[in-house]
């Protein structure tokens, strides 16, 4: 199970690839007007489908991944974000 | 008008043409995708040329049309007649703006009209979406229902067509590199220290197809594992996550990299057209974070700075950076700046980097130096040229001068190069360029610049007076380390140079030309890579040998496109010059007419060589002359292009079905005749459709197909072009027009009844009749009639009609291939010689006096066995001497056609027929209607050509 999607806080972790798409979505619909959290500190990739669903719900970055170059292209990516 | 209006007017209006084409082609249902990427193409490339200029109502219009065609082209089946109607009436506004904008340079405003376009058009787009979102077909909008409530201001649109077609150039181009503005200063410092030393520097867009994860792809991980990789990130459009098809990637990504091109095309290879790759310099990060707030440098402080910065003392200005830094807030614009010219002195004073940095402070901080005694900034004068001028040529000496065992000592020095080359051009010695192009070569070589300094203080040395000190290229202390000791000293201001007084010829004509080093260094710079990226393939300038002062040509296109006066100016050179051939037998017939001419053997011989080599130049005169009218030719299709439109919108209105049929489009002729033709036409067209077809109904009942049929022909005879236009429709009825001639008085009844059958068609074309009423379908047929007649005769045309009641009309139209060269008959008449356009003339008869009667007051005679009617040119010209005869007391008679009746014209003798170059008359002549011309002929004289339908 490479992800944790608790009550406020995503936890991703491992190699996230396009099949959990779904359910992470989800998880970010239902919880579209709160505030949420996105923990990667064990997160090697996500699928770049992930990535859209992220950057447009634009969770707050709390822990970065381990890997300080894919931290960087999620945090880009993330404050870049959607509308650019 | 500027000649890139010019061609943007050129090509507005085939595109307008071809998207008109394509539109209708779409309406009748053919190749649909085809067409329609087509017309979105033309569109776009339309819109886009338009706004290089300010046309805001054209650019928003067509950029809303082409917002539509982007939904049409999805389903480019549904596209119905209301919404070609609507696309046809922007195409038309467009082309109204482009006639005012030919007439006035600028479209008039139509704000209310552009408005209304746009909305209908908005209307239309929201429709459309809608209704291709429940998968229906699309119906038109109760667009004329809805009267228009309020004015869109052509304003919104205009804001709205600029936003977007902003964010269209973001995502088709790399010309806008926005996203790295969001690349940290930190950052960029660091790649810009980084690529003092590894120049290699590339921005790749990745654009991920929609569907690309269907194919298993991963855009993201592939863009992650880009090789050398310094900095990137993805974007996207917004959406918002209720609505997102999180499997539809919309994502782009954008990457910095230092691996080569070559290594990034192998990375991407298999979504090579989905990636951009440009080169980019290191130096186009150098811009400041934009803060909120900022903490401006008083004067003083700057002031030091530039003294500093002037004298080169990198110490002094990295320790006072450090003590200004400690005391700004770091978050400030002053402050971004500041790091900047800290990055550069602290990495590499030497290199450009180090102008642009102190550039982008003093741009920041508005700072002009502070001197005593001297000079508003906005008032160039010598002073302000003169010191201007030391300052960019003691800093190309100070680059000249530093070490040259850098990688980048080749760029500097040919970008110190091209600083003395404008500057050599901003004072008016331009001559000085060669020279030092030739210094350059020389110092690439072996990086000795020494011939280059010297030449330097030649320049800032050297006064006007040439017989001063030559000890200019003897080593002097660099004028820098002056002004270093005396930064404001006014001493550097007031010693005249001679640099200035080259100037002082140029300056009511102030140069674009940097007069900072700084600018000056920005400007090399940006020159050189300019044309690095000119250079196909990635050619380093360093790689390159060549020295880039002068730019380089351009392949040559295939095609000229040649104002028509250059065209209209040689033919009528290659008309005299036929004119100047034809002389030539007259000299060697008058050689043989001298005395002992025939005799004479090297007369004789002379005579012959003059043949001969009229002959020749007859022979490339002649070749010359096909091959500019050949440049002259136009198809028949450039003017038929017009007729679907055409047909179409009067059949539509008129609630008729037409099917429109065109044959011979690829049919050639002289531009004019082309031209000339065009209007009458339409006006026949327009008569076909409006009388001569009738209604559905109408045709069902006659027991002919719903569906009327034009046919439009254009064939070649010989050397004339025929056109043919020819309608199934009613036809005419030759007593009926007869009727209306006599009704309207035109002719009397007695002639009515003497008319045949083919004469009361032709009465359509009097002028009288073109104003019949049109009560019934019949009488309206002759409306403008008359003025395509005139327009046919005025080229020497011919028209017939043929008609059959019931069944259909056909009208052809005869015109020459060119009005250019005309052959003509000459005759001659009271002694002066005249002209008469061959194709009227049907042959020469002698006819002996005794042969001619007197019938009332017409003169005839019997030829072969047909009545002649006579008439003497010279009664027609009023001459008062009659008719000479010949020794055999034989009349020269020319039978010319005069409408369908043959006619005999009596002229005192005939000269035989010569090809001129017809030119009108001028002046008081112009009035004359008895003639169409003049031409000069061989011998010189002048010959009239007469004209015979104004005459009889």
């Amino acid at each position: 199970m490479p992800h944790k999607l608790l009550k406020r806080r995503a936890v991703l972790s491992g190699n996230v690839g396009i099949e959990e798409t779904d359910e992470i979505l989800q998880w970010f619909r239902d919880r579209e007007q709160e505030k949420t959290e996105l923990d990667l500190s064990d997160c090697d990739h996500l699928h770049a489908a992930i990535l859209q669903v992220l950057m447009i719900a634009r969770p707050r970055l709390s822990a970065m991944p381990a890997n300080a170059s894919f931290g960087e292209w999620v945090g880009n990516s993330l404050s870049s974000g959607y509308g650019d | 008008m500027n000649p890139l209006l010019q061609q943007f007017l050129a090509e507005g209006r085939d595109q307008l043409q071809q998207m008109s084409e394509s539109l209708l082609a779409l309406e009748r249902g053919e190749q649909s995708s085809e067409h329609i990427n087509e017309l979105f193409r033309l569109m776009h490339t339309l819109k886009g040329a338009s706004s290089l200029f300010t046309f805001p109502e054209m650019t928003s219009v067509l950029h809303i049309a082409e917002d539509l065609l982007t939904a049409i082209r999805e389903r480019p089946a549904a596209l119905g007649r209301d919404l070609t109607d609507l696309l046809l009436e922007c195409l038309d506004f467009t082309s109204l703006l482009l006639d005012e904008i030919n007439q006035h340079d600028q479209p008039l405003a139509h704000g209310e009209q552009s408005g209304q376009l746009c909305q209908r058009l908005q209307q239309q787009l929201q429709s459309w979406n809608t209704k291709v979102g429940q998968n229906a077909p699309l119906q038109t909008q109760e667009q004329t229902a809805q009267p228009v409530p309020t004015q869109q201001p052509a304003t919104t649109a205009t804001s709205r067509a600029t936003k977007q077609a902003a964010e269209h150039s973001d995502q088709s181009s790399l010309a806008d590199h926005r996203i790295l503005q969001s690349i940290p200063e930190a950052l960029r410092q660091q790649i810009l220290i980084e690529s003092l030393h590894e120049p290699e520097l590339n921005y790749i867009v990745y654009r991920p197809q929609a569907q690309c994860y269907f194919s298993g792809e991963d855009p993201f991980f592939l863009a992650r594992q880009t090789p050398s990789c310094i900095w990137g990130t993805a974007s996207g459009s917004s959406q918002d996550l209720a609505n997102l098809d999180p499997y539809d990637c919309q994502l782009v990504f954008h990457v910095l990299s230092r691996a080569s091109d070559i290594e990034l095309q192998q990375h991407f290879q298999y979504v090579v057209e989905q990636i951009d790759v440009a080169p980019i310099d290191a130096r186009q990060l150098i811009f400041l974070s934009s803060q909120a707030d900022d903490q401006p440098l008083s004067q003083e402080t700057l002031d030091g700075l530039h003294s500093l910065y002037v004298s080169r003392n990198v110490s002094g200005l990295r320790q006072r950076l450090i003590d200004i830094l400690g005391q700004i807030k770091t978050q400030t614009t002053t402050a971004s700046a500041l790091r900047w010219l800290q990055c550069a002195a602290n990495h590499a004073p030497d290199s450009p980097v180090m102008e642009q940095t102190w550039q982008l402070l003093t741009r920041h901080s508005q700072y002009q130096p502070t001197q005593p005694g001297t000079i508003q900034h906005n008032d160039v004068n010598d002073e302000m040229m003169q010191r201007g001028m030391q300052e960019v040529l003691a800093t190309q000496r100070h680059i000249l001068e530093l070490d040259h065992n850098t990688p980048w000592a080749k760029g500097r020095l040919k970008a110190a190069a091209n600083s003395l080359a404008n500057i050599m051009d901003a004072t008016g010695q331009s001559e000085q360029k060669h020279h030092l192009r030739q210094l350059l070569d020389e110092s690439l070589q072996d990086f000795n610049t020494r011939s280059m300094i010297s030449w330097i203080d030649n320049l800032l040395d050297h006064p006007v007076a040439a017989d001063q000190e030559q000890t200019a290229a003897t080593r002097r202390a660099p004028i820098t380390s002056q002004q270093a000791q005396q930064p404001s000293s006014p001493s550097t201001v007031s010693s005249p140079a001679p640099i200035a007084q080259g100037s002082g010829r140029q300056r009511t004509n102030p140069p674009a030309q940097p007069t900072t080093p700084a600018q000056a260094q920005v400007a090399a710079s940006r020159s050189e890579h300019n044309v690095a990226a000119e250079h196909s393939g990635r050619a380093r300038m360093a790689d390159n040998n060549e020295p880039e002062l002068t730019p380089r040509s351009d392949n040559s296109p295939r095609y000229l496109k040649v104002d028509q006066e250059k065209i209209d100016r040689l033919m009528g050179l290659i008309g005299e010059m036929i004119v100047a051939r034809n002389r030539l037998p007259f000299l060697a017939a008058r050689i043989e007419r001298m005395e002992g001419g025939r005799g004479d053997p090297v007369l004789r011989e002379l005579s012959r060589d003059i043949k001969e080599q009229h002959s020749l130049i007859n022979r490339i005169a002649e070749e010359m002359q096909d091959t500019i009218m050949q440049i002259r030719m136009m198809p028949f299709s450039s003017i038929s292009m017009r007729f679907p439109r055409l047909v179409r919108d009067i059949s539509n209105r008129l609630g008729k079905q037409v099917r429109l049929e065109m044959e011979g489009e690829e049919t050639e002729a002289d531009k004019n005749i082309i031209e000339i033709l065009a209007e009458p036409l339409i006006h026949i067209v327009r008569n076909s459709l409006d009388h001569g077809l009738e209604t559905p109904e109408q045709r069902l009942r006659a027991g002919k197909p719903a569906e009327g049929q034009l046919l439009i022909r254009a064939s070649q005879e010989v050397d004339r072009v025929l056109i043919e236009v020819n309608d199934d429709g009613l036809g005419m009825d030759p007593d009926v027009l007869r009727e209306k001639a006599v009704e309207k008085g035109l002719i009397d009844s007695a002639t009515a009844v003497r008319l045949s059958r083919q004469e009361c068609l032709n009465l359509i074309l009097l002028p009288g009749f073109s104003t019949a009423d049109t009560v019934t379908d019949l009488s309206g047929r002759g409306v403008g009639m008359d003025a395509v007649r005139r327009a046919i005769d005025k080229v020497n045309g011919g028209i017939t009609i043929s008609s059959v009641p019931g069944k259909g009309t056909r009208i052809q139209i005869r015109l020459p291939m060119s009005i250019a060269a005309t052959r003509v008959m000459m005759i001659e008449t009271d002694g002066q010689l005249m002209g008469i356009p061959m194709d009227q003339v049907q042959e020469t008869v002698r006819i002996p006096q005794s042969a001619i009667h007197q019938v009332r007051q017409q003169q005839t005679t019997v030829l072969r066995e047909q009545i002649l009617p006579l008439v003497a040119l010279n009664d027609l010209l009023q001459l008062p001497i009659s008719t000479r005869l010949n020794e055999d007391n034989e009349y020269a008679v020319l039978v010319i056609r005069n409408g369908s009746e043959p006619l005999g014209l009596l002229v005192d003798n005939f000269r035989g027929s010569t090809e001129v170059i017809q030119k009108p008359l001028g002046g008081l002549l112009a009035g004359v209607t008895a003639y169409t011309g003049a031409a000069l002929i061989g011998d010189g004289s002048v010959v009239m050509i007469l004209n015979l339908r104004a005459l009889l």
